[in-house]
């Protein structure tokens, strides 16, 4: 177990924000402050600083950057002020008032219209980044209904031997007949292999297969749900070839871990 | 207080200029910061600055959240492309700006047209409280980009020493910022 305390009083996050620490340190706080709140909220805090700080140092600018950024990257849409240019020539014959006047109203439409279909874009994006949000969100909100049932017990998977570096946590529910388990303490998969979590019996030991693992490495980083209607009473992982085995491959037993029924 | 945003970032690697333009906005004063501090001209920290959201537009797949913060990644960035000019002959034809340490000097160019050029007017009353050792530190592990190794080396302090003390820095910036 992780003491936290003496990780954020270590200096080592401050270090990570500035990207000074070697890599595979910085790995190591990524994903502890992915399974610590108050890891992660220091780091925040420290970011802000920082932040507020170089942003102290930045020199006064007007917005052409971005439109000179805009332009590279091939942002549609730009909308161009154009100069009230009519007023000088009012003076001049009635039917060159009106030519420029029109091009006026037409160019002032125009740009009109550009905005419209700016703002309709972005509306667009805030949506779509509100319907991801809220899927997220209750997500979130049925994760944490079997979490936070009496019903349901943590499981921990520690790691067997030759891989005790790995572990997991499995929230088990019986009568929901689901499964959470958290895979963040294994290691990335090799390339054809699969990471496969087994439901036993013991005495006699029999283990049947809840299916393998997803491999992709965002997949890492959630609670991933797993329908289980067996009478569980330990899980364990294996890393098994692409698509799975029939019986768990114990050589490459990850890990294991019991349901405490006390 | 924010998290980064992880889903901006996701849509941006996914080729969102919207999200782009987003991750822009959070980011652009502190980077502009950066790179002020290390090449001290306006409008060369805007070039570089252009350049440095190039290279995260182009490039933005190569950041990974499980290898650290974005904040960092785009730190990085600005940093070396901030260094890489003054090494670069369009700069050596303009050494005129190389003598002093930006950050380094604010305390004492608090009365010269440094104030009047840059926004620091916020910054001196945050800068002025910390202690001069703070200062070199932080100017070393953030601005510089030195790994906390080779500043200990700089400074000539055990490793173990630097990281406290940096800490403690950043500390009495959050304080005096009134976090």
């Amino acid at each position: 177990m992780i003491d936290t305390k003496e990780l954020i009083d270590s200096g080592d996050l401050e270090l990570y924000v500035c990207g000074a620490l070697p890599a595979n340190r910085a790995q190591e706080i990524a994903q502890i402050s992915k399974q610590h709140p108050e890891v992660l909220e220091e780091i925040i805090s420290i970011e802000n600083a920082y932040q507020r700080l170089a942003a102290g140092l930045a020199p006064d600018h007007n917005d052409e950057t971005y439109a000179k950024l805009e332009a590279i990257i091939g942002a549609k849409n730009k909308v161009v002020k154009s100069p009230s240019s009519w007023s000088p020539y009012i003076g001049w014959a009635a039917a060159g008032l009106l030519l420029i006047a029109s091009g006026y109203f037409y160019n002032a439409n125009n740009e009109t219209n550009e905005e419209i279909v700016q703002i309709e874009q972005q509306k667009e994006f805030l949506e779509t980044e509100n319907i991801e949000i809220e899927s997220i969100n209750s997500q979130y909100a049925s994760t944490l209904q079997v979490l936070s049932d009496p019903e349901t017990v943590k499981v921990n998977l520690a790691g067997q031997a030759g891989f005790e570096s790995s572990n997991a946590v499995a929230f088990y529910n019986n009568e929901k007949n689901v499964t959470y388990i958290d895979i963040q303490g294994l290691p990335e998969v090799p390339e054809n292999m699969v990471y496969q979590l087994w439901s036993l019996t013991l005495d006699p030991l029999t283990p049947t297969s809840l299916g393998t693992l997803p491999i992709e490495k965002e997949s890492y980083n959630e609670l991933l749900r797993i329908d289980n209607a067996y009478d569980t009473q330990a899980f364990g992982i294996t890393l098994e070839e692409a698509g799975g085995a029939d019986a768990p491959t114990l050589e490459r037993l990850y890990t294991l871990g019991v349901i405490d029924k006390g | 207080m924010s998290n980064q945003p992880d889903l901006l970032i996701l849509k941006m690697q996914e080729g969102s200029e919207m999200a782009f333009s987003r991750v822009y906005e959070r980011y652009n004063e502190a980077l502009r910061g950066i790179i002020f501090a290390v090449v001290k001209d306006d409008a060369v920290a805007e070039e570089v600055l252009q350049d440095v959201f190039m290279k995260i537009w182009n490039n933005s797949s190569s950041y990974d959240v499980k290898q650290g913060r974005f904040f960092t990644w785009a730190l990085n960035i600005s940093r070396n492309a901030a260094i890489d000019h003054l090494r670069s002959k369009a700069h050596k034809n303009n050494l005129k700006n190389l003598s002093r340490d930006y950050f380094v000097n604010i305390p004492e160019d608090a009365t010269d047209e440094m104030e009047v050029q840059t926004d620091s007017l916020g910054i001196m009353k945050w800068v002025n409280k910390l202690k001069p050792t703070c200062i070199k530190i932080i100017d070393l592990i953030f601005f510089k980009g030195f790994t906390f190794k080779d500043g200990a080396a700089e400074l000539n302090i055990p490793e173990g020493t630097l990281k406290t003390r940096h800490r403690k820095c950043v500390n009495e910036l959050r304080n005096v910022m009134g976090e």
